[in-house]
């Protein structure tokens, strides 16, 4: 489980995020909402360690996150960035391949069941046929799907994204994240994925964590959670949130016309 | 201060002319420069010590500054880069290998190597466009492939000019000196066939410079005003090039000038350019002389070249700028 | 014996799980075979032809094993070493342009060659080699230094042209201080010759050239992790940080050796490196055994021509590489470009 005690970090002098504490619940999908600037993926990013806090501490099972080499991190957490940067001579094929680069010694290559994972990785995000193509070859859905794929090959019982269905057709999206809700329902991984699409989270997530102004505003069981009263709150967003269903769809009010 | 920099940057400039003109391996107080101006006596060592070398020295010193200093200053507005300048994206490389190419292959006059230094200084600068564009970073909004693909191509260059220096060891001994960046008297020949290309340059220059203003807010934005954007950018770059590849031909490359004069200038006089040219002219030929004045003094009785002074200098000032501008925000 | 790798290249798995693509192979071998080929070439021709089957007299014999080979050696050995290291470099600054000599290492190990030099005129040469790595190394920190915290490539690079336009001025600001002689020999060093090869500078640089397989063994997972960003790399289990120091100190001793043995090839870690992806793409280990390969065999090529030239001194090696190189180099990028545009 992964708690985040009293955060406060940014780039430079300023910080992004204050005082924040969260915990991301094992074994469900939690979506990460709130406004542009937030601090979303300033969040992921300290989870990951890649910035240094300024307070406060993550730890995963109790140990701090700092204190774990990454090897060792990289089996237990896989990360999705927003942008990907992907140098030209890598093929699709390759990519997915070092998504097993934590399970894999010096000299080691991938191994039979890796091999198996890795098709069932292009598979699941509907590149099977495209594996021999550069990377950078690929449509901006078709990339996005790629590091996907890459993700899922890392195999590791966490997951953090960062935006991942935001390029992909509406079809992707919802495909997707179904089956990013069977890692969590059917396999037990634990997910935190910034969502940006209010509707794809009252649909796919079970916890959410609702950000503004670097602070955690409201968390818990999305359907409680997200509701109209915390809407106002968070995104200064006038909003109903309907059930249909046993659906929930969130409808923002219409802005009055100027006169 | 802005309305006050002309009048100040020229008292400042008196003041490094007179200091220019008056130290050396003798001193000549300010009434020995005034005798030699008015009252030439070729018998007097010190008026022929001030007419024959301190003199043209200083012009050299000047024009090359003042060229160099306001072609960086279109360069950076047009490709609207703030590392851009003659040094920087392949113009002195090319147009020195064009004038070492044409003394060493074709044992072109110095008159000649003139139009050699425009080709070349025209054709480094394409090279350095063309090598951007192939490194395919056509996307790049900060304008740091062109330095890149600049810096390559004046290794390039750099490399295929010295190894002509090697293959004529007689002619070698002349051009070095040059190459290093030298302002010295024995090229006042090379002053007098040149200063009218650079002083056209320069004079193309001021008179675009209500449009560079223009430009400056936006291709469309300029384009809704009336200019034609593609001519004004072209014709722009070629004054740049004729005044910076002019200048190289009189007294061979000089570094960073180009680079950092408009970045001093700018804070002072305003981006408009009416006002920054004239301003980088003259903060320009200030500079250079001190420059060159730091050069001769510097390790007396040895004397340093000019172009040398200012790459130590500005390789600093580089240093800092790069800090400045590139290293702020998010880690990697 | 082959099998297939999940993007369908052919590639052969060995004992132990790695796999090598089989056209990268195929590549490395051509690129070897060539330059074995170039270089029994360059070994017979020149002033005096030799047969390398029939039997050798004293003077042919002398003319083989103590110019021509050692000279092949170290072109080779140079060559392999600074094509490696700006294949390094291009990884780390995550651009093509990346250059050894572009980032001033090569510029820091002259000046710490000149100082010393100037300072100690009675110093065996055996200590040069020394102090150009150091001096390499120098700049290697003062960049590192410099970029603090913002190792992204475009600040090292734009930090690393600064640094060399400086240490230009006091290169030339040294050579005012060393006598006629020794400036000379400078010149003609810093244009890139291999002149000056004999068996004692090809001992000093190949134990470089034989430890650098090592360093491509351990480090080329590594570089291909760096090219997809710092953040990914450490996502995905890799210490980037210490790979990326690591990645540059090899880059810098390689391309310090090469320096001291040959002099600076300017231009070849920009080319070798773009022309071995022109002709077989590769990632990782391969990317690099082929960038270095390219390296060597351009140095063995432009060397034969160089001294068969015709002109009686014999171009420097330096030039014959940059005048060859460049229009490759440019039709390498057109056609990376060509392809890049043309699948997407």
């Amino acid at each position: 489980m992964i708690r985040i005690q009293g955060l406060t970090v940014g780039y430079g002098r300023k910080p992004v995020i204050r005082g924040l504490d969260a915990s991301f619940a094992p074994g469900r999908f939690t979506a990460l909402v709130g406004p542009n600037g937030c601090g979303k993926s300033t969040l992921l990013r300290a989870v990951m360690g890649f910035l240094r806090p300024q307070a406060g501490r993550v730890t995963l099972d109790g140990v701090p996150m700092a204190r774990i080499p990454r090897r060792a991190l990289a089996r237990r957490i896989a990360w999705l960035p927003q942008e990907n940067h992907c140098p030209d001579y890598l093929t699709l094929g390759e990519l997915v391949e070092m998504g097993g680069h934590a399970r894999q010694g010096l000299f080691a290559g991938p191994d039979d069941r890796d091999r198996l994972l890795f098709r069932e990785a292009l598979r699941i995000v509907g590149l099977q046929d495209q594996a021999h193509l550069p990377v950078n070859a690929l449509s901006g859905g078709q990339r996005q799907r790629a590091f996907i794929a890459m993700v899922l090959a890392q195999d590791t019982p966490v997951v953090l994204m960062d935006e991942p269905v935001n390029h992909l057709d509406v079809t992707y999206q919802y495909a997707l994240l179904g089956l990013v809700r069977d890692l969590t329902r059917r396999h037990g991984r634990t997910v935190v994925s910034v969502l940006h699409d209010l509707n794809l989270a009252l649909s796919f997530a079970d916890e959410v964590v609702m950000m503004s102004g670097g602070e955690a505003r409201a968390s818990g069981p999305v359907a409680e959670v997200l509701n109209a009263a915390n809407l106002r709150e968070v995104f200064d967003l006038d909003a109903q949130v309907i059930r249909h269903e046993g659906r929930r769809i969130c409808l923002p009010a219409l802005p009055e016309p100027s006169a | 201060m802005r309305r006050g920099f002309p009048v100040l940057a020229a008292l400042a400039l008196a003041l490094c002319l007179l200091l220019a003109l008056s130290a050396g391996e003798s001193w000549i107080p300010p009434s020995g420069i005034w005798a030699a101006l008015a009252r030439f006596d070729e018998t007097r060592q010190a008026d022929v010590i001030v007419i024959y070398q301190r003199l043209p020295r200083a012009l050299i010193a000047m024009l090359a500054g003042a060229a160099l200093s306001m072609s960086g200053a279109v360069l950076q507005g047009v490709l609207r880069n703030p590392l851009a300048s003659p040094s920087l994206v392949g113009i002195n490389a090319g147009a020195a290998l064009a004038v070492v190419a044409g003394a060493f292959l074709l044992g072109l006059e110095p008159r000649a190597q003139g139009s050699a230094a425009l080709a070349g200084g025209g054709l480094g600068f394409l090279a350095s466009l063309g090598v951007a564009r192939l490194a395919g970073h056509a996307h790049d909004p900060r304008g740091l492939a062109l330095i890149l693909s600049g810096a390559i191509v004046s290794m390039f260059l750099g490399g295929l000019t010295q190894a002509l220096l090697l293959s004529d060891p007689a002619l070698r001994q002349d051009y070095l000196g040059w190459l290093g960046g030298n302002v010295s008297h024995v090229h006042a020949e090379r002053l007098a066939d040149f200063w009218g290309l650079a002083a056209l340059g320069m004079a193309a220059m001021l008179l675009l410079a209500r449009r560079l203003s223009l430009l400056a807010l936006g291709a469309e934005k300029a384009a809704s005003l009336g200019i034609d954007v593609a001519r004004t950018q072209l014709l722009a770059l070629g004054a740049a090039v004729l005044a910076s590849a002019s200048a190289v031909a009189i007294c061979g490359p000089l570094g960073f000038l180009g680079l950092v004069v408009p970045h001093l200038v700018r804070p002072l006089t305003g981006a408009r350019f009416g006002a920054l040219l004239p301003g980088c002219a003259l903060a320009g030929a200030c500079l250079c002389l001190l420059a060159d004045l730091i050069a001769r003094m510097a390790l007396a009785p040895l004397a340093l070249h000019t172009g040398v002074v200012l790459e130590l200098l500005g390789g600093i000032a580089f240093m800092l700028m790069v800090r400045r501008f590139y290293l702020r925000g998010a880690e990697a | 014996m082959s099998s297939r790798a999940l993007d369908g290249r052919r590639v052969l798995r060995l004992p132990g799980g790695m796999q090598i693509g089989l056209a990268n192979l195929a590549a490395a071998l051509a690129l070897t075979l060539t330059s074995l080929g170039l270089g029994a070439v360059s070994l017979s021709w020149g002033e005096t032809r030799l047969d390398l089957l029939a039997p050798l007299d004293a003077d042919q014999a002398f003319a083989l094993y103590q110019v021509r080979l050692p000279r092949l050696l170290l072109g080779f050995m140079a060559g392999w070493s600074v094509a490696l290291a700006g294949a390094m470099l291009q990884s780390l600054a995550r651009n093509p342009l990346a250059d050894p000599g572009l980032l001033g290492l090569s510029q820091g190990a002259m000046v710490a060659i000149m100082v010393l030099t100037v300072l100690a005129p009675g110093l065996p040469p055996a200590w040069l080699p020394g102090a150009a790595l150091l001096g390499g190394l120098a700049v290697a920190a003062l960049l590192l230094a410099l970029v603090r915290g913002h190792a992204g490539g475009l600040a090292v690079l734009l930090m690393g042209i600064a640094l060399e336009s400086t240490l230009s001025a006091v290169t030339a600001v040294l050579v005012l201080y060393t006598p006629p002689e020794t400036s000379h020999a400078l010149a003609g060093w810093m244009a890139g010759s291999l002149a000056l090869a004999d068996w004692p500078r090809v001992t000093m640089l190949a134990p470089w050239f034989a430890a650098s397989p090592i360093a491509i063994l351990l480090l080329g997972r590594a570089l291909r992790l760096i090219d997809l960003g710092t953040p990914m790399a450490m996502a995905l289990g890799l210490d980037a940080a210490r790979a990326r120091v690591a990645v540059l100190i090899v880059a810098v001793l390689l391309s310090s050796a090469a320096l001291t043995a040959v002099g600076p090839l300017m231009f070849l870690g920009v080319m070798a490196p773009q022309l071995a992806a022109a002709l077989s793409p590769a990632s990782g280990r391969a990317r690099l055994v082929l960038a270095a390969l390219t390296g060597g065999l351009l140095v063995t090529a432009a060397d034969m021509l160089a001294r068969n030239a015709g002109t009686d001194i014999g171009l420097p090696v330096g030039l014959v590489l940059v005048t060859l190189g460049a229009p490759l180099f440019v039709l390498a990028m057109r056609m990376r470009l060509f392809l890049r545009m043309s699948s997407s």
